[in-house]
């Protein structure tokens, strides 16, 4: 047992010394967290993260300026200003997103807040042009729908204060009766229909006055098709989410690969080097040298895992939902990869040859099991498919521990997932390299 | 000490080692001397057991496998076998942890084996940058920290400066004189002849003779040659073969035919005595040079 710590010391010594080892174990995670964690909504200097967008306000009103300001006042949607601070213009707007300052523009026509909203009941509501970057198409729908949702707000704000309502129907009513390209069935129905609502507006005001005078503040009917409450999915005792919680399982997982690439080259390079056959002559066997390295590649994960994990905590302030959770996710996760290092180290022969198993192996499971894009993100077949990469089930266990808040039971599947691939890919190593020394 | 019975072993179709015997005595320096691809370095495999044979055994202090004998052998291996990323300090540290140094011991048996190598004052340097020379010392130190009472140094001077490599010879006349026994492969002749007691001389994987270097060269490398190269032919007939003014006398006592040529008052311009050597043996045994390759 003394010469497998001792050698197991000596391969965590060789892997710390090597430069590019170090890279892929601590800097190359530390990056990707940084990096992703930014555009997760992380930055650390509370600046908002949403959809940059221009708003060209040619209206120029205070219904105009509101339906701005209630979309600014989105997460999802950052309102950026020009750089002089003149407002936009649209060839100005245009020239922003053809430059990247801004994702996409949004014109307010004229004549905008005039309508109150409701102008849809007359089949001519304002027409808003958006213009996003061609790169960022992904993000028009949801910019359609963030547009969508905010004139139903407008619509909603009219319907909550019937009063300010009444001079808009008004308005309305008369633009009817004066067209005169609209038939007159669909006349008599629009001119029916504002009677109605302006009768219902006088009503819910006089409501509105009533329980004034009663209660000494104006109540609001609460006039929306649907009531959202947002429910924080996250188990979390204290504050919201960090953006770093979210991007760490995923470089942790970089700096584990990371780890297992490096000790299974360096098997390889005992052999190159020479110094295998000065193992092989210690009083020990061929098992105990094989098991040393698995000692120090299980060592090397945890050492990465620990080191990028206080960096993580102290400086990014990610926190950990269980601590218990979140050591046999890291002990499962280092069996796994030590399992699969062992895997990597009988494909070839040579350092070259074992480099390009182990990257050439894991890349393809980083990228199917989540370790570069996000599951969510992945079109539903290829989720399917990610359950076959080892990564998928170490991210899972990781950010299960780190903020999805799973039980231990929860724990259990992603976790038995990591050692069964571990312990066979151990055995599996450990048969073939014996077999190969003779 | 050492009984290796008719080793054999194949690499595909290629018989690497085709029954190779010899034993080996205890304080004895023993050469393994061939061109490169003789089946040296395979046969010395097999000795410590790093290769299992096809066919033979290899008995080591009376233990039937190497395996059991591991402790008491140290082998520097043709590559230098060191980890460049470590210096020669740590280096050492760890091949001795492995044979249960500890404390005092270890650091005594670190400290010596630094001074053998002659690189005490780089211990704390990367073997990385360390000249061939040096990492070539470092690497038969490395065989010896443990203290084994065999070493095996598999052509311990390739590509070594000649300072170094007389500092390895100095290293390995001391470890003679101390009565470790050693085994020497090697494709250099005057190492061979200059090193050890016997020598097996080994090609395409079989040992053509095996005895001491002046019994193999009285066997093998027939008798010497002196050369004279006359200011003029002779007038009258002289022993040996005549080539214009070089004169070529085969003999078995070179001085007694110089002597009779000073008393013949012969004149000449150059005299050379060319004795057998270990280079005749081999040609003489093998029909090509020993670096034909």
């Amino acid at each position: 047992m003394r010469n497998i710590l001792a050698m197991a010391k000596k391969d965590l010594l060789l892997l710390w010394r090597d430069k590019f080892g170090v890279f892929w174990i601590l800097l190359f995670p530390l990056m990707f967290a940084l990096f992703f964690g930014s555009i997760f909504g992380g930055g650390g200097d509370g600046a908002t993260s949403g959809m940059r967008v221009a708003f060209v306000d040619l209206d120029n009103t205070d219904g105009s300026r509101a339906f701005i300001d209630s979309l600014g006042a989105k997460d999802a949607i950052d309102v950026v200003t020009a750089p002089d601070g003149t407002p936009w213009t649209i060839d100005s707007a245009r020239d922003a997103v053809l430059s990247g300052d801004a994702v996409a523009y949004v014109v307010v026509p004229e004549g905008f807040g005039e309508t109150g909203g409701i102008a849809m009941f007359t089949g001519d509501p304002p027409e808003i042009e958006v213009g996003v970057d061609p790169s960022r198409t992904a993000e028009k729908g949801y910019l359609d729908g963030l547009l969508m949702e905010g004139s139903f707000r407008r619509l909603q704000s009219a319907f909550s204060d019937p009063a300010s309502m009444r001079p808009d129907l008004a308005k309305l009513k008369s633009d009817v009766l004066a067209d005169q390209n609209m038939s007159d069935q669909w006349r008599d129905s629009l001119v029916t229909l504002f009677g109605a609502l302006d009768t219902f507006a006088g009503m819910a005001d006089e409501a509105k006055q009533a329980e004034k005078a009663e209660t000494g503040a104006a109540g609001s009917p609460d006039i929306s098709p649907i009531h959202i409450r947002h429910a924080d999915v996250v188990r979390r005792s204290s504050g919201p989410i960090n953006a770093y919680e979210i991007s760490f399982p995923q470089a942790i997982v970089w700096g584990i690969i990371g780890a297992a690439a490096g000790l299974a080259i360096m098997l390889v390079q005992e052999k190159s080097r020479g110094t295998w056959v000065r193992l092989r002559l210690g009083p020990h066997t061929t098992g105990h040298i094989l098991a040393s390295k698995g000692l120090s590649c299980f060592a090397a994960c945890i050492i990465a895992i620990t080191l990028l994990m206080l960096i993580g905590h102290f400086v990014l302030g990610v926190r950990v939902h269980s601590w218990i959770s979140f050591a046999l996710a890291v002990s499962c996760s280092a069996a796994c990869f030590t399992g699969l290092m062992m895997i990597f180290a009988t494909l070839g022969r040579t350092e070259q040859a074992v480099a390009g198993w182990a990257w050439g192996g894991m890349m393809p499971m980083a990228m199917i099991g989540g370790g570069m894009v996000p599951l969510v993100m992945m079109p539903s077949w290829m989720r399917s498919l990610s359950n076959l990469s080892p990564v998928k089930w170490s991210v899972y266990s990781l950010e299960g521990a780190i903020w999805r808040g799973f039980t231990i039971e929860r724990m259990l599947l992603p976790c038995a997932v990591l050692l069964a691939v571990g312990l066979i890919g151990f055995c599996f190593g450990m048969l073939v390299l014996s077999r190969r020394e003779g | 000490m050492i009984r290796v019975n008719a080793l054999v072993k194949n690499f595909g179709t290629l018989r690497a080692v085709d029954g190779v015997s010899f034993d080996i005595n205890a304080g004895e320096t023993f050469g393994l001397l061939g061109p490169n691809g003789a089946g040296k370095s395979t046969t010395i495999n097999m000795v410590v057991g790093v290769l299992d044979p096809d066919a033979g055994s290899v008995e080591i202090e009376g233990a039937s496998s190497p395996a059991q004998a591991r402790r008491s052998i140290g082998v520097a291996p043709q590559s230098v076998s060191l980890y460049p990323e470590l210096t020669a300090l740590e280096n050492l540290r760890f091949f001795a942890s492995l044979y249960g140094y500890r404390g005092k011991t270890l650091a005594e048996r670190v400290e010596w084996a630094l001074d053998f190598a002659g690189v005490a004052n780089r211990a704390g340097d990367r073997v990385g940058i360390y000249s061939g020379g040096m990492k070539r010392r470092l690497n038969l130190a490395a065989a010896l920290v443990h203290e084994p009472r065999i070493l095996l140094l598999d052509e311990p001077t390739v590509g070594v400066d000649p300072q170094s490599r007389n500092h390895i010879f100095a290293c390995i006349e001391k470890l003679r004189a101390d009565g470790l026994t050693i085994i020497y492969t090697t494709h250099y002749m005057e190492e061979a002849q200059r090193l050890c007691d016997r020598v097996a001389i080994i090609d395409h994987g079989r040992v053509l003779d095996l005895d001491t270097v002046p019994a193999l060269i009285a066997r093998h490398g027939g008798k010497a040659v002196v050369e004279v190269v006359l200011e003029r032919p002779p007038i009258t007939p002289v022993g040996g073969k005549l080539d214009g003014t070089t004169l070529r006398i085969e003999t078995d006592d070179p001085v007694a035919e110089i002597n009779a040529l000073y008393a013949d008052r012969t004149a000449f311009t150059a005299i050379e005595i060319r004795r057998a050597n270990l280079e005749t043996v081999f040609l003489s045994l093998t029909g090509r040079r020993l670096r034909d390759d």
